[in-house]
């Protein structure tokens, strides 16, 4: 907490309870929490479907262009590096999972400032907003892999998801992981705003440690510890190995620490934010 | 019921903090309606951010019986690429349930009347537009307390006179914490004047009491407010402070008949669209 910040005794906070806070005197807290996100998701979809051409499709559009040109561009330059895995799944993986795990966690960062006219409905909170926009970036990114993932298929015309169940759970703990970070890093970045330029410098390395286009079993087994304990790369990989069984899988590499990331990431967040709330409404 | 207790708020500005008022305590009784007076910058709208939960003081507390609206009339958190269904439909959803949605949706289109805008981007709209969509967004849901800020000074004859006439509507069942520099739109809905006058917060039981100081204080801005708080043993105010029986009296200061304003106004709306 801030120390130029004097002590917030405001006890209507506490002793009032959520639900008589409003004028939902009736409504229970899980049901407001609920409707907050399912409002902040509709606005969040029909703001971005407003901003482009094309409806909802023009949404989609934007992420498989910038795909399909890093497909291309790493696809030529490295020619068929996946091993087993189709190049185009291979790279699939990588940059979604990237994307994903950015738009969540780094883009929280200004999320205080970009959501601020929306707090003055009281029933709003900053850790909805942070909420909701994980749901719509998974929503998006998951209907993305589908498209490219449906569009390798139709080329190859093979089965290519031998386990769609591990694909799902790392594309989903990694989404929780995401949130976790997001919610710490939207603190930080209130608290201390020159956060805001640091934290996306501190968080560009990420990029090509990831494992975005290689993957581990190419980097020389010394390097191996220093990069495995990333879970983008932990993600992406448990990813491209529920592609194809064949995919070799590192040891390091196990969707037991992946769930750990995201509990731990999660329980961190909240935590923090729980700490910090009034210091993120007080103006 | 709100009772407010040794209220304190500052901002950090330019590594110096400002002092927006220290140490307020007062209580607002059901059935009472405040009007907040002071110059530009005294700290109206912070206190009413403040009443309504929306910003948190540095100190003191405040206790809320019964639902506190936003403050009625701003459009800030309205998203401009959104049109105005869109926009409601955001609010809607947090504020009832999903099969009332579609209703209040209609009320504030019937309200706000602003044709095929409705459906056009926020952005586009001009800010009598902007009044009339929040001003009915906000007259969509029943609050115990409603918190007014300026709703009046956008719009033109004929919302305005629309507006005070569902505001006197809703009086019967609400209390107003009104902010206007309109003085006749305080005179119409509240009973009671707040003076905010260089971080103090002083009472007035009569509305026109609290608007003769405040319009003095305007004039000399400089002048210190402990010299000039009315004194104890003045004369009792003509109006009651608490009504017992809501909707038994009426709850407009005698200073304004209300019909006749409400009268006058529609003859000179009329007017006004015809020209």
């Amino acid at each position: 907490m801030r120390s130029d910040v004097p002590s917030v005794e405001s006890r209507s906070e506490n002793s009032a309870g959520r639900t008589s806070r409003y004028g939902l005197q009736t409504v229970p807290p899980w049901r407001i929490q609920w409707r907050v996100i399912d409002a902040l998701v509709y606005r969040e979809l029909k703001t971005r479907v407003s901003q482009v051409k094309f409806g909802f499709l023009g949404v989609l559009v934007q992420p498989l262009i910038v795909m399909s040109v890093f497909l291309l561009i790493f696809g030529l330059f490295r020619g068929a590096r996946g091993g087993p895995l189709d190049i185009g799944l291979f790279l699939a993986a990588g940059i979604v999972f990237y994307t994903l795990f950015n738009d969540i966690a780094i883009r929280s960062l200004n999320a205080m400032d970009a959501n601020e006219a929306l707090f003055f409905y009281r029933p709003v909170k900053p850790v909805d907003t942070v909420i909701a926009r994980a749901v719509v970036e998974s929503g998006l990114y998951a209907l993305i892999l589908i498209i490219i993932v449906a569009g390798v298929w139709i080329i190859r015309e093979q089965i290519i998801i031998s386990s769609f169940l591990q694909l799902a759970a790392s594309f989903i703990l990694l989404a929780i992981t995401a949130l976790g970070v997001g919610l710490s890093v939207m603190v930080a970045g209130h608290i201390f705003p020159f956060f805001k330029q640091v934290v996306p410098l501190f968080f560009r390395p990420l990029w090509f440690m990831s494992g975005v286009f290689f993957s581990l079993q190419g980097i020389p087994q010394q390097f191996r510890p220093y990069l495995s304990w990333n879970p983008i790369l932990q993600a992406i990989e448990l990813a491209r190995n529920a592609f194809n069984q064949s995919y070799p899988l590192e040891q390091s590499i196990s969707m037991g620490y992946l769930v750990v990331c995201a509990l731990v990431s999660l329980a961190f967040g909240l935590g923090v934010y729980v700490n910090n709330e009034k210091n993120l409404l007080t103006r | 019921m709100i009772e407010v207790n040794g209220l304190t708020k500052s901002y950090f500005h330019k590594g110096k903090r400002v002092t927006v008022f220290k140490d307020l305590s007062f209580t607002i009784n059901r059935g009472e309606s405040i009007a907040l007076l002071g110059r530009n910058g005294a700290g109206k709208s912070t206190l009413l951010r403040l009443l309504g939960g929306i910003d948190l003081p540095d100190r003191g507390t405040i206790r809320r019986n019964g639902s506190i609206s936003w403050p009625v009339g701003l459009t800030g958190g309205f998203q401009g690429s959104l049109s105005a269904r869109e926009n409601l439909t955001f609010v809607c959803k947090i504020y009832s349930s999903a099969d009332e949605v579609q209703d209040k949706i209609k009320y504030v289109e019937d309200f706000a009347e602003i044709g095929e805008y409705f459906d056009r981007p926020f952005k586009t709209y001009s800010s009598g537009m902007r009044s009339r969509v929040a001003f009915g967004l906000s007259m969509a849901f029943d609050f115990d307390v409603y918190l007014i800020d300026e709703v009046t000074s956008a719009g033109d004859e004929r919302f305005r006179a629309k507006s005070r006439e569902i505001l006197q509507e809703r009086h019967k069942n609400a209390d107003f914490i009104m902010v206007d520099h309109n003085l006749l739109g305080l005179k119409l809905h509240c009973n009671r004047a707040f003076l905010l006058h260089q971080g103090k917060l002083i009472e007035f039981d009569s509305l026109s009491e609290g608007i003769e100081m405040h319009k003095s204080l305007l004039l000399h801005p400089s002048e210190s407010v402990s010299d000039r708080k009315p004194s104890k043993d003045r004369q009792p105010s003509a109006i009651p402070t608490q009504h017992p029986h809501r909707g038994a009296t009426p709850r407009v200061a005698p200073l304004a008949n209300s019909s006749q304003q409400i009268s006058k106004v529609k003859t000179s709306q009329v007017k006004g669209d015809k020209k």
